[in-house]
């Protein structure tokens, strides 16, 4: 056990089983699963991503490259968990991933030998012969051996949430930076929300021996969190890490709610996505560490030195017995004076830096030296040290901290457009600009130092309340010991064995190279070339030792070389997250119509058609299939009388001096002249001239119309006319309203269906032929007492109405009208009916077609200008060879139709240049005994008489067929107008 | 956030008004004569008489009264003589009344828009989403209590994503 006996801010009384890898372990409550595999000294966690080479423990936080394990199992498995940002809990199960047949003994290690094969841009070289080997063999092989954890591939048993937040000043980050800009905004009576990535305030502050106002930094920062819920505007959230920012104050952020506990409370959700919205924001997100590049750089026991203090301060766990210290920088001492006072052997300190700091150690510096190499197979055992006069040392070490400098975690600046620039003093980058709404505190802003970061978030903290409109105080900040913080970029090229520089994506020092060389020098190139920085930590700690490689390489400086820049999200968001509570059946909202309740007491069967849920037939006992319930259906309506929910019709109304003037405007034929308690067909076409949709039009008042759109069509008309109304003819005196919930609505038809309207309405009403004839339209009161509106239309050639009533009523009036005997049909029977008539609806309504193409050219006013009639003159449109509206059967009247088939002449190839068009829609006819279509057929009704093949490679059918009117059924309308 | 109340209030009667041009003037005179009542502002609504006025967009207001008799348009229609087009409502919408101290904090789940007291006042109203459907939310000018409207089609939908069945 590598466990120190006292400090840390571990509770050493809540122990905590775990097991890794099946092996039974324990923790502490406040461990992370890496600080505790540490405790037990656990070293070697993972296998790398190309190489499979041994990996461990390189940082204490989210940067984590090396330490991604499979967490938990069955559904919950979740690949790719960095074992640093895990909190430990009881019963937590883990696994390493990406090794076989275990982790010691990893067959696939053999890459590493084969490495030369699998350099940067190794798939574009060797695998290019035989071309139909990649799909077949060499990418599946890839695939199996590279890639890291694998998903459970079964359905999330977790439920994510999303909510929204309003504050004046978002601050990023709960460390010395943002817990001052926290109060001194709160302070001013603003709202202030403060995210922190760890379940603990304090940042570094956690992980680093410092000194507040004289006393210990955990006073301060206990003082600080007393304060806290004094202001009743300031809101704290935990484990919640700000992963992108975007314009206009808009910030998403990842709340982990359960993701510390074996799993989510009954109804608790696993992961929030907040929406952020602020006037103001403080990124305080500090500085992460960087990695230094030399041979044997990734062997488990190499660790940042931040990483190093974290573990002994934080968790109270000793990394190793006998370290090295390698630094670039002064914060990296620290980590010697740390790790002794926890009983640490120091072997030896190397400064790399050309003027490396003097500090009292006991133990051998190299002053100008170098890392060489390192030893010992999956766990450190020496240190090759190469001094300032190049001489070499052989340092025996279970544990190497390394200590490159700090870089800025500018990602969030970036994300609003802020680019890195290089500040060479600091040898880091920092943001260039202040992004629009965003103040930079504290160490993202390159100030490394504690007295900085807690001064500039006082001051940047009001500064954002101030520019929120409040208007703080200023008060003096504590007292911090000003400290030197100097570090420097220290890159040497390294020879022999591999210098990693991107941990997770395997990229080495050598790959770099080997881009410098091929010419992929720009760092755009070198990233996607070697792809450098594009795992999931998107390189946080590779990106900045890549570029320096390359500018050495290449005799530029950094500045000139550049660096990339990050987008979001700042760590890995699960999509299930992202999908918040829309998946599955809450995918999309879903509307039912005000029959609902009824047609599924009555075991309808439903179909989605856009989002409502429709009846698609009323199978009754005995019947065992759709066709012979919709069929059944169908005849009823032809022989007697059916009833058809077609509640899912958009309704709209139109009020106004000028509503007749914006319907001629809106549909091609006129409207203006329909007559008070008519009904009219009408047809809307898009600007494009295209048809857009079709419907019926009733004029109720000499200012008051009342029309219908296609069920899919709804919301897209409405919207269409809102804004001819508003933006087009804001001069048109007519309001438009959506009243489509407020009416259920009925088609009752069939011969009988006069019987069942005058059984339904009180008495005194008359409905008979020449009262209220075809297209006759008026308001209807039935004998329950409810008010209606009935319009004589039909959809199915037969004699037939549309009854409207009140959402509320519908139930009651729809068992009146069952009552009477009429056949409840579903939209199968009801397309049946359709087709038989010819009439068009979706599958000739697809947005590619014309009037003149569906046959309906007649409808296009010449005596008035209409939206789409002077692109509907374009030539193309009117070509004559362009696929017009026909009816088809099968010549073999036993072969059943499908829509989607293609029409080619009889022997010609079935081949794109041969096609004639297609069959837009296709049922069984009842009436007829046999199949039937419509379609688009070049040349259209010309052909009349002629037989084509319907070919349809995708169902596997081709059929022959006979070219016909499209009108099946009673072509002269007689049975209309009864 | 234990004492929050969902209740769906099924007895109400709406009515849509659609003022005519140029005579918003003789709307808001038929409002005062009959119910004591002022036009809302925008994003405001009002009540009296036992009416609320729910502002729906430029001169557009639904109406809302207890009781599900259904008698609101015809009433508000005599009243308003040729002013404005009134349209029978009642059935057209779902309206949920969302009570107790922490209803504010349950619906920042929902909705995307500021409810805190100091921005969306008591009698502010809007028109926003919550689960991609279209709602009218408004905070009662008297009560701790937020309504919530959308279409009555999406009604099962919109109780799901609100967690009631």
């Amino acid at each position: 056990m590598s466990r120190l006996p006292a400090g840390g801010l571990i509770d050493r009384a809540s122990p905590l089983p775990f097991t890794f890898d099946g092996v039974r372990l324990e923790g502490c409550a406040g461990d992370t699963l890496a600080s505790a595999l540490l405790a037990n000294g656990v070293r070697l966690v993972g296998r790398s991503f190309k190489y499979h080479r041994p990996r461990g423990i390189l940082t204490a936080g989210s940067d984590e490259p090396n330490a991604l394990v499979e967490l938990r199992g069955g559904a919950r498995r979740e690949p790719n968990t960095r074992a640093t940002t895990v909190e430990l809990f009881a019963g937590l199960t883990a696994a390493s991933q990406n090794r076989f047949p275990s982790l010691r003994y990893d067959l696939a290690a053999i890459n590493g030998l084969l490495s030369p094969v699998f350099s940067a841009g190794f798939y574009y070289k060797t695998f290019m012969w035989p071309a139909k080997a990649w799909e077949r063999l060499y990418e599946p092989i890839i695939r199996r051996a590279a890639g890291l954890g694998r998903a459970s591939f079964a359905p999330d048993p977790d439920i994510y949430e999303h909510a929204h937040l309003h504050c004046d000043v978002l601050v990023i980050g709960g460390g010395p930076a943002g817990i001052a800009a926290t109060l001194a905004a709160a302070r001013s009576g603003a709202r202030v929300v403060l995210c922190e990535e760890d379940a603990w305030l304090g940042g570094r502050l956690l992980s680093d021996q410092e000194t507040i106002d004289g006393k210990p930094a955990a006073a301060w920062l206990a003082d600080a969190q007393e304060a806290m819920p004094g202001f009743p505007e300031l809101r704290v959230l935990r484990r919640t890490t700000v992963t992108t920012a975007y314009d206009h104050g808009s910030y998403l952020a990842l709340e982990r709610i359960a993701d510390h506990k074996p799993q989510p409370a009954p109804g608790e959700p696993r992961q929030r996505v907040w929406h952020i919205a602020t006037r103001a924001a403080v990124l305080a997100a500090g500085a992460l560490e960087r990695p230094m590049v030399f041979p044997g750089n990734d062997r488990p026991g190499v660790m940042l030195a931040s990483a190093v203090r974290s573990y002994i301060n934080r968790f109270a766990v000793r990394p190793g017995r006998r370290m090295v210290l390698l630094t670039a920088s002064d914060d990296g001492w620290r980590t010697a004076a740390d790790a002794a006072r926890a009983g640490i052997a120091i072997a030896a300190v190397v400064d790399a830096r050309d003027q490396p700091a003097s500090r009292i150690v006991d133990a051998p510096v190299f002053a100008g030296g170098q890392v060489a190499g390192t030893e010992g197979g999956s766990s450190l055992q020496c240190v090759f040290i190469t001094d300032a006069t190049g001489q070499r040392h052989r340092i025996d070490a279970d544990l190497l901290a390394v200590a490159g400098g700090w870089n800025p975690t500018l990602h969030l600046a970036c994300h609003l457009g802020a680019r890195p620039a290089w500040n060479a003093g600091l040898a880091a980058f920092v943001p260039d600009v202040t992004p629009p709404g965003m103040l930079v505190a504290g160490a993202a802003a390159g100030r490394l130092g504690l007295a900085d970061a807690l001064a500039d978030g006082a001051r940047l903290g009001a500064e954002a309340a101030r520019a929120a409109g409040f208007e703080p105080r200023d008060l003096p900040g504590p007292y911090v010991e000003p400290e030197t913080v100097r570090q420097s970029l220290v890159v040497d090229i390294p020879h022999g064995g591999k210098a990693f520089v991107d941990f997770q994506n395997d990229v080495t020092a050598g790959d770099v190279a080997l881009a410098a060389r091929e010419g992929y020098r720009s760092v755009e190139h070198l990233k996607r070339y070697t792809t450098l920085g594009m795992a999931t930590d998107q390189g946080k700690t590779a990106n900045v030792n890549g570029l320096a490689i390359m500018a050495a390489l290449t005799g530029a400086s950094i500045g000139e070389t550049g660096t990339t820049v990050y987008r979001p999200p700042f760590v890995p968001v699960a999509i299930g997250a992202l999908a918040g509570p829309h998946r599955g059946r809450d995918f999309r909202p879903f509307r039912l119509t005000p029959a609902h309740r009824w047609a599924e007491s009555v075991g309808a069967v439903f179909s989605e058609v856009g989002p409502w849920l429709r009846a698609q037939h009323y199978p009754q006992a005995g019947e065992t299939s759709w066709l012979q319930s919709a069929c059944r259906e169908a005849l009823a309506v032809r022989h007697a009388v059916g009833v058809c929910d077609v509640s899912t019709l958009g309704k709209i109304e139109v009020f106004g001096p000028d509503a007749g003037v914006l319907l001629d405007r809106l549909y091609t034929n006129t409207m203006s002249t329909l007559a008070v308690g008519r009904a009219r067909y009408g047809l809307m076409l898009r600007e494009d001239g295209l048809v857009m949709d079709d419907g019926t039009v009733v004029r109720l008042a000499p200012e008051h119309f009342v029309l219908t759109t296609t069920t899919a069509n709804a919301a897209g008309v409405l919207r269409h006319m809102e804004f001819c109304r508003q933006v087009l003819w804001p001069e048109l005196d007519a309001e438009v309203l959506d009243v489509s919930d407020q009416w259920a609505q009925f088609a009752i038809a069939g011969p009988l269906s006069r019987d069942v309207v005058q059984a339904l309405a009180a008495p005194g009403q008359d409905f008979s032929n020449a009262a209220f004839p075809h297209l006759a339209a008026a308001p209807l009161r039935l004998t329950g007492g409810q008010d209606g509106r009935l319009f004589r239309v039909s959809f199915s050639g037969e004699l037939a109405y549309e009854l409207a009533v009140p959402a509320t009523d519908a139930e009651p009036v729809l068992r009146r009208v069952l009552d009477t005997g009429a056949v409840p049909y579903g939209t199968e029977a009801l397309a049946m009916l359709r087709v038989e008539k010819g009439h068009v609806a979706g599958g000739e309504l697809n947005g590619q077609t014309t009037a003149r193409d569906l046959g309906l050219e007649r409808m296009l006013s010449r005596r008035k200008d209409f939206i789409g009639r002077v692109l509907a003159q374009r030539p193309a449109l009117l070509a004559p060879d362009r696929p017009s509206l026909v009816g088809v059967r099968p010549v073999d009247r036993k072969m059943r139709l499908a829509s989607g088939g293609h029409f080619l002449a009889i022997g010609a190839p079935a081949d794109a240049a041969h096609d004639l068009g297609w069959v837009s829609s296709a049922v069984f006819s009842p009436t007829l005994g046999h199949s039937i279509g419509l379609g688009f057929l070049a040349g259209g009704l010309s052909r009349a008489g002629q037989s084509v093949r319907a070919y349809d490679p995708v169902r596997g059918a081709d059929v022959e067929v006979e070219i016909v009117h499209p009108c099946f059924v009673d072509p002269q309308g007689a049975r209309l107008r009864v | 956030m234990s004492d929050v109340v969902v209740t769906e209030r099924r007895d109400l009667s709406l009515a849509m008004i659609l003022v005519r041009r140029g005579t918003l003037a003789a709307v808001e005179d038929a409002m005062r004569g009959r119910y004591g009542l002022e036009l809302p502002a925008a994003g405001r609504c009002t009540t009296g008489g036992g009416v609320t006025l729910l502002w729906h967009g430029p001169d557009r207001f639904l109406a809302m009264r207890d009781g599900g008799d259904a008698t609101l348009a015809s009433e508000l229609a005599s009243a308003f003589v040729a002013a404005a087009y009134v349209v029978e409502a009642s059935a057209s919408r779902l309206v949920l009344a969302v009570s107790g101290t922490g209803a504010g904090e349950a619906l920042s789940r929902h909705l995307p828009i500021d409810l805190h007291p100091r921005v969306f006042t008591p009698g502010s109203v809007a028109l926003t989403r919550s689960a991609h459907i279209d709602v009218l939310v408004w905070r009662e000018a008297d009560a701790p209590c937020f309504g919530l409207a959308c279409a009555s089609s999406y009604r099962d939908s919109f109780r799901r994503s609100l967690s009631l069945r």
